[in-house]
């Protein structure tokens, strides 16, 4: 009987990275149709980034930005928020869990309703950048403010400035540091949300402006599988490495405290 | 180095209507340590905090230091040094860092940085456990710690909360000595805040007693306990023994006498280091309690004891 819990570990992820694996194969088979025996190529790869390096840079610039703008944001906002004894900051964060809840798609409608028609914006990339912060600004928060108020931080404060420390030192050596996990964990999800999202980006970005899976969608739809299926490798090879990296920095700073 | 700080008619109301500290006038002497006694509640964080500058008095109180007006100067420029009732060491910085970190905020560079922490190391014999983390230390040793980051800048007020308060008995006595013997060497202007009447009467040069947010009586630690102000502060600051129509004794103003006025029934006997204390059941209903010489025989229990009063040690409230 032993043997069946992983059994059943080697099921689900069988189960669960299948068809990821399926799809990642068909792009380099030269056709999908002949399956395996009709040979191994790069020539799809080489197609989609003929296609679509706009489209991955711009993704990836993206993520970086929308990590740049949580965390200018979210820390200083979730420090205040996690400090704050009021009922409003309290409601506040509860009402961090509301943009998760309600579809990207009319998060995105609401965006184009109120800047849809100011200038150039719909079509610049920042236009994405607002929805992307906008969706990923409160995992920065909750896990920030998590790892806060677990850190007992108003006193650790007090003691710092009782040491001598002003400000801007208190917040750099005492707050940071002692919230490194949290944010850490933000980025991680920070950056992989802004890799994939699709839902709002779908409605956001315009063929100026695409990002990779709105790229993706558009490659399956437009042209052969095997560059939509080469174009998925891409994007695994550019999401696995970053997303593993991460999660190994995480827990080891999650063991340290 | 050491400062003159001084309250003046400080108070402190919490959001919640709470009185922390009623107005209080105390003045700190230059280089003395001061115990601040009393029961939990009473205000002893309340008022160390407002030494520190981390919490505000009501409006009309100032807080002078070397007779300048401090109110309303920020706690990190107040050149203080504070141990925490729970030490609050920084959780993510070795113990060298923790020490050095009042120097690194005043902006002295590593090169003189250095010899001064491994010099508060050698103070509190804590050298070979320079670059650990907080959590990876005894409560002893975070204490020591503690002590040390607050003492490496040369503060010119050291503000203790309950420097031991969560250490076992033995410990607490063994750092007790050690942190006497430092504040003797150091002199410098010091609070210590505690609730055990045997540490402040050892470590204070005066020891203020508070009840109820405010204080009852200052004075040396004799003269607190030998001329109590009040009940409360003769109650807090040793055993109290009631002879009734508001006179008061303490055990040692007893002695068994088999001539002596008083009278009381044995109802228990403790032997504790050397010396046994009696407990009585007195005529009124009340307990007294009285300790015996070393070598005096116990009476048996039950039994009723003569005891010899002296009239030049009672007290009356
Ligand atoms: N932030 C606050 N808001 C409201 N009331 C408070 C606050 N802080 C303290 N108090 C109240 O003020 C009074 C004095 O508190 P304080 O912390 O000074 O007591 P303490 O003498 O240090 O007690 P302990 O020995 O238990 O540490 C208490 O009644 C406490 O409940
Ligand atoms: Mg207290």
């Amino acid at each position: 009987m032993r043997f069946i819990p992983p059994l059943v570990t080697a099921l689900v992820t069988a189960f669960l990275i299948g068809p990821i694996l399926l799809s990642a194969l068909a792009g380099v088979t030269a056709n999908w149709f002949l399956g395996l025996s009709g040979g191994f190529t790069l020539q799809w790869i080489g197609r989609v980034w003929e296609h679509y390096a706009h489209t991955i840079g711009l993704s990836v610039w993206l993520a970086f930005a929308t990590l740049i703008c949580t965390l200018v944001l979210g820390v200083p906002a979730a420090w205040s928020l996690a400090r704050s004894e009021s009922r409003a900051a309290r409601l506040l964060e509860e009402a961090l869990v509301l943009p998760v809840a309600v579809p990207g798609i009319a998060t995105a409608l609401g965006l184009i309703m109120l800047w849809g028609a100011v200038g150039d914006f719909r079509t610049h990339w920042s236009f994405v950048l607002v929805g992307h912060v906008l969706f990923t600004l409160p995992f920065m928060l909750r896990s920030t403010i998590a790892a806060m108020k677990q850190a007992d931080l108003p006193v650790l404060e007090e003691a710092a400035a009782a040491c001598g420390a002003r400000f801007w030192r208190r917040f750099r050596t005492v707050v940071l540091p002692a919230a490194r996990g949290g944010i850490l964990a933000g980025s991680l999800m920070v950056v992989a949300l802004s890799l994939g999202e699709f839902n709002m980006s779908l409605l956001l970005t315009s063929p100026f402006t695409m990002t990779l899976p709105v790229g993706l969608a558009d490659s399956y739809a437009s042209l052969r599988l095997e560059i939509g299926s080469a174009f998925t490798l891409v994007f695994l090879v550019l999401l696995v490495p970053p997303l593993i990296a991460l999660q190994m920095v995480a827990d080891r700073l999650g063991g340290v405290r | 180095m050491s400062v003159r700080a001084e309250l003046r008619g400080v108070a402190r109301t919490f959001a919640d209507g709470t009185r922390g500290l009623l107005p209080t006038d105390l003045v700190l002497e230059p280089g003395s340590v001061t115990a601040l006694l009393g029961p939990s509640g009473c205000g002893k964080t309340t008022l160390l905090r407002l030494l520190a500058g981390l919490a505000r008095p009501d409006p009309g109180g100032a807080v002078l230091f070397d007779g300048r007006d401090v109110t309303d100067l920020p706690v990190e420029r107040r050149n203080i040094g504070m141990v925490f009732q729970g030490y609050a060491l920084f959780p993510h910085m070795t113990v060298a860092r923790n020490i050095g970190y009042g120097l690194e905020a005043r902006g002295v560079p590593r090169a003189q940085r250095e010899p001064r922490v491994a010099e508060m190391l050698r103070l509190v014999r804590l050298e070979a456990l320079a670059g650990r983390r907080p959590d990876q230390l005894s409560g002893g040793q975070r204490q020591r710690v503690a002590l040390a980051r607050a003492l490496a800048p040369q503060p010119a007020l050291l503000l203790l909360d309950e420097p031991f308060g969560a250490l076992d008995a033995a410990l607490r006595l063994a750092l007790r000595v050690e942190l006497a013997a430092l504040l003797t060497a150091l002199r410098v202007t010091a609070v210590i805040v505690t609730h055990d009447q045997a540490e402040a009467m050892a470590l204070g040069d005066g020891v203020a007693v508070m009840e109820g947010g405010r204080i009852g009586q200052r004075g040396t630690p004799r003269d607190i306990y030998e001329r109590p102000a009040n009940r409360f502060v003769a109650g807090f600051v040793g055993t109290l023994n009631d002879l009734g129509e508001g006179r008061f004794c303490r055990p040692e103003a007893l002695r068994p006498d088999p001539a002596g006025p008083l009278e009381g029934r044995v109802s228990a006997a403790f032997f504790d280091a050397g010396r046994t204390r009696l407990h009585l059941a007195a005529p009124g209903g009340g307990e007294w309690v009285l300790e015996l010489e070393p070598g005096q025989a116990v009476p048996e229990r039950g039994s009723a004891l003569r005891l010899a009063l002296d009239e030049k040690a009672v007290l009356r409230f």
